[in-house]
């Protein structure tokens, strides 16, 4: 498909929704999106299939903390720099760009790149979600580099990483990413096309527009339709009570409170967040957690609020699905599981919870 | 691994009756999640729990007294404080509250307190109100605020959350709890020795009864009373001694077993604490009674021209001597007969009417002072402003009052009061305190006791008509009179005339000139005429006053 203008509301709908309360606000990657295409006409989005087995994917992403993103925003150069960077280093030329992540700002800006460069987007991302540390990727699982990692900042700086793994590449570029202001641009595990055939999330992009169109035309509850569409289930319908935000360490951390009405009138919902939302729990008793996929629809608009736009007296109902089977494996649940963000918590599967709460 | 303590509980068996071993206490003991049974019992509510006995329980906030952990306990948020605590248990690892019984208290050690966070502690709270843990308490620092979803949660489960100060032991903090929760005689030594800590500090921050036994009653964990002895069976009491009589009674209910000779014991070391304090206080408090009572007795005694620089002393002291003044006088007629062969018990009887006149003069208003030696006590009533004649009856009502009062203290005293007029000044003093004198000589020829006899013109004419009835007395006043006598029959009776209109005018020559009917003028050269001729010194009440009873003698 060919992705021009009118799908960008779409995608953007779909990227927040898959973003789990992180990736970002899309609302600015809407808009460079939609000033590159005007420019650069619209982006081919293509299956990874239809593109060379050895042909370079560039998977590209925004690294830092999404509350800085709205303030230090990228000046649109960034995709060319790091493709050339990527060129001179494998001496040959990048097929595609790819979404490193399908959250938010996250999975607009490569739209932007590639209408800047000229090149198609793969129908991929790598986490089938949005996570708030790049060695994150399902790629990781298949064993990967993730490097070189290229971060480059609205100003030019550029900086080259080659690690010894995925986690040490994430301790490197965090640092860098604060230096740079807590906010950067970055493309990690470059690879073959037949390489992300294997170890990419295949077909992102298109669910993401699809689940956006579904929204956007407003058929019926929303919620059904993501019951339908990516079998999602409602948590708790209700107020904002609390948030407790603080940014630390490049991250955006926190929790908030939801204070049930209508039939959830009573109910409590703590959701703990870094940059995505982490954990749900419903009157002290966990009922969502990672690698599942936790999003705060807006009660009214059936929008996703990402994290840092969640606000004291917001109506919103929240909902989870299904994430990527293959953060359901053991490796998965190692590397995003809730015990690797530091929760004392043992994972089980979004609709298990929902089935035995029924 | 659970750890030792992960999970260490203790129930109290039963409480049982006087006779029945009362006071021992077998508990069950977990660890680790597995039960070792001293003496296995159902749970408070469960089919096990045998039939007529009774629990030892005790609520989260009786807990929250606890002796030992005064202070170092605290609730975080107020909610299911009237909870009955059955057990106590010590959770070390925050996944071993499954083995915790319902209706305990948790304590969550220092280092799992240290986890019990966020939503750890959500988790936790949705845990032990599943369970019906009566109690959370968390080992930690002060919170800056309790997340909201932590307190909902309490409150929904109806369960109170704590917070025990970290450095305190644990294992002291738990057998505190498990005694409190045992009941008996370990409980009460437990607290009795928290009171008699009590006491010792009270006494040294010379604390008065009252408060004294308020503490005493939240660190004993049971109602102490200060009154009289409280009517109907099973109340323990001891008497508070002040100045070596039965003042009110300090008394807590007791249970009929060992345990009342522990509540005894404290309630005589509670009572004779309450003495010295309530000694203490009234030393302090007499301190410038005293004071101001020695000197008023001086000034009353000494010679008026030596009595210049006491005058002097008075105002310093406070005492409106300037003012107008009654005095009321007291004579403790059979103090002797009261206490036989005992000077001591007859002083402190003494001193005993002396505080409670005080303190009934003091009572009906207005500004008292006293004077007076051995069993003489003269109140004195003082005005700063002129006093009308009228308030002479509001004096001798006020010296009634203070008759029943004593009297109602020591019911076999005898009492004989005289209440003098109203005069100003230091001479005016001098004069009521005569007057009041002459009333009581007055109430004895009478045989009048343990009433108020005011010396007033009603009372005086009887007193006079008694006196003047005497032989001495027809003498004295022929004695005193008869440099006037001589002057003729109707010089004389002009000269007493206006001496007496003289003296009733408390030596105001403008008010005698009124009464009278004369000018001042006339009046004054009167006067000092007549004082030429009886040599009599006019800054002299007491010379004065025999002068105003002979010329209203000679005119009965």
């Amino acid at each position: 498909m060919t992705l021009g203008e009118p799908d960008l509301e779409a995608l953007a709908r779909g990227c927040a929704i898959f973003g789990g309360g992180g990736g970002g606000d899309p609302t600015l990657g809407y808009v460079m999106a939609r000033e590159a295409i005007r420019r650069g006409g619209p982006v081919p989005v293509v299956d990874l299939d239809e593109l060379p087995d050895d042909g370079l994917v560039l998977p590209v992403a925004m690294v830092g903390a999404p509350t800085v993103i709205e303030e230090k925003i990228p000046n649109g150069s960034e995709g060319g720099r790091i493709q050339a960077v990527y060129e001179r280093h494998f001496g040959r030329p990048v097929v595609a760009f790819a979404v490193a992540e399908l959250g938010g700002i996250e999975g607009m800006l490569p739209v932007a790149w590639a209408a800047h460069a000229g090149l198609p987007l793969a129908d991929c991302d790598l986490m089938g979600r949005a996570f708030p540390e790049i060695h994150m990727c399902t790629p990781n699982l298949h064993g990967l580099p993730i490097g070189p990692v290229v971060v480059t900042d609205e100003r030019g700086n550029v900086a080259t990483f080659t690690s010894i793994d995925a986690a040490w590449a994430e301790r490197l570029v965090r640092p860098t990413c604060a230096a740079m202001g807590s906010c950067a641009s970055l493309a990690i595990y470059p690879m073959t096309a037949a390489q992300a055939r294997a170890a990419a999330v295949r077909g992102s992009v298109t669910r993401a527009i699809r689940v956006g169109r579904l929204l956007e035309a407003g058929a019926g509850d929303p919620v059904a339709v993501l019951e339908a569409e990516v079998g999602a289930v409602r948590l708790i319908e209700g107020k904002v009570a609390d948030v407790e935000r603080w940014t630390t360490q490049g991250f955006a951390r926190g929790n908030a409170v939801i204070e049930g009405f209508g039939h959830d009138a009573g109910r409590l919902l703590r959701l703990e967040f870094q940059n995505e939302n982490l954990v749900a729990l419903l009157d002290g008793e966990p009922v969502a957690s990672v690698p599942d996929v936790i999003t705060v629809l807006d009660h009214h608009g059936a929008g996703a609020v990402v994290s840092e736009r969640l606000r004291y007296g917001q109506r919103v109902t929240v909902i989870a699905f299904p994430c990527h089977p293959a953060w359901r494996t053991a490796p998965g649940l190692r590397l995003v599981g809730p015990r690797a963000w530091g929760y004392d918590l043992d994972y089980t599967p979004v609709e298990r919870i929902h089935a035995a709460r029924a | 691994m659970l750890g030792l303590f992960a999970a260490l509980w203790c129930r109290p068996l039963p409480r049982s009756g006087p006779g029945e071993g009362g006071g021992s206490a077998a508990r069950f003991i977990g660890v680790a999640g597995e039960m070792t049974c001293a003496v296995a019992r159902g749970s408070g509510r469960g089919p096990g729990r045998p039939v007529g006995s009774e629990w030892a329980m005790a609520t989260v906030a009786e807990l929250l007294t606890v002796p030992r952990l005064a202070g170092a306990v605290e609730p975080l948020i107020p909610v299911a404080l009237d909870r009955r605590v059955e057990s106590v248990a010590v959770l070390e690892d925050l996944h071993a509250l499954g083995t915790s019984p319902p209706d305990s208290l948790v304590i969550v050690a220092e280092t799992a307190s240290r986890e019990a966070v966020g939503y750890r502690l959500d988790v936790l709270l949705r845990q032990a109100s599943a369970r019906d843990v009566a109690a959370l308490a968390l080992v930690r620092e002060p919170l800056p605020r309790l997340h909201r979803t932590a307190a909902e949660l309490a409150q929904r489960g109806n369960l109170a959350l704590l917070r025990i100060t970290p450095g305190i032991g644990l294992a002291d903090t738990v057998i505190a709890i498990q005694q409190e929760l045992t009941g008996g005689v370990g409980r009460l030594l437990d607290r009795a020795r928290a009171c008699l800590a009590l006491i010792d500090e009270a006494e040294r921050l010379r604390l008065g009864p009252p408060a004294l036994v308020e503490r005493v009653a939240e660190a004993l964990g049971a109602e102490v009373r200060l009154g009289p002895p409280p009517a109907g069976r099973g109340w323990l009491s001891a008497p508070v001694l002040v100045d070596g009589e039965p003042g009110p009674w300090i008394s807590t209910p007791g249970d009929g077993t060992d345990a009342d000779t522990v509540r005894r014991l404290l309630l005589h070391r509670l009572a004779s604490a309450a003495e010295r304090l309530e000694s203490a206080r009234q030393r302090a408090a007499d301190v410038p009674v005293q004071t101001r009572a020695e000197l008023l007795t001086e000034l009353l005694i000494r010679e008026p021209h030596a009595s210049r620089d006491l005058v002097h002393r008075a105002r310093q002291l406070g005492i409106p001597i300037d003012g107008w003044h009654a005095v009321v006088r007291l004579e403790l007629e059979n103090l002797a007969e009261l206490r036989p062969g005992d000077e001591m018990g007859a002083f402190n009887l003494a001193q005993l009417a002396i505080r409670v006149a005080m303190e009934s003069a003091r009572g009906t208003g207005g500004t008292w002072n006293r004077a007076g030696t051995g069993s003489t006590i003269l109140l004195v009533r003082s005005w700063q402003a002129e006093a009308g004649s009228e308030l002479q009856a509001e004096v001798a009502r006020a010296a009634e009052l203070v008759i029943g009062r004593v009297r109602a203290r020591i019911p076999r005293l005898s009492i004989r009061c005289g209440v003098g007029g109203i005069h100003v000044g230091s001479t005016g003093l001098r004069t009521s305190a005569l007057e009041a004198r002459a009333a009581i000589a007055a109430a004895l020829t009478a045989g009048r006791r343990n009433v108020a006899v005011r010396f007033d013109s009603a009372g005086l004419r009887r007193v006079l008509l008694q006196w003047y009835a005497l032989d001495d007395a027809r003498d004295s006043v022929a004695r005193l009179l008869e440099p006037l006598d001589r002057l003729g029959e109707r010089r004389s009776r002009e000269a007493i005339r206006t001496l007496r209109a003289y003296l009733d005018a408390h030596l105001s020559l403008s008010r005698a000139a009124e009464m009278l009917g004369l000018h001042r003028n006339t009046v004054a050269y009167r006067i000092q005429r007549i004082f030429e001729l009886l040599e009599v010194d006019p800054d002299d009440p007491e010379q004065c006053l025999m002068l105003q009873l002979a010329c209203r003698a000679r005119e009965l």
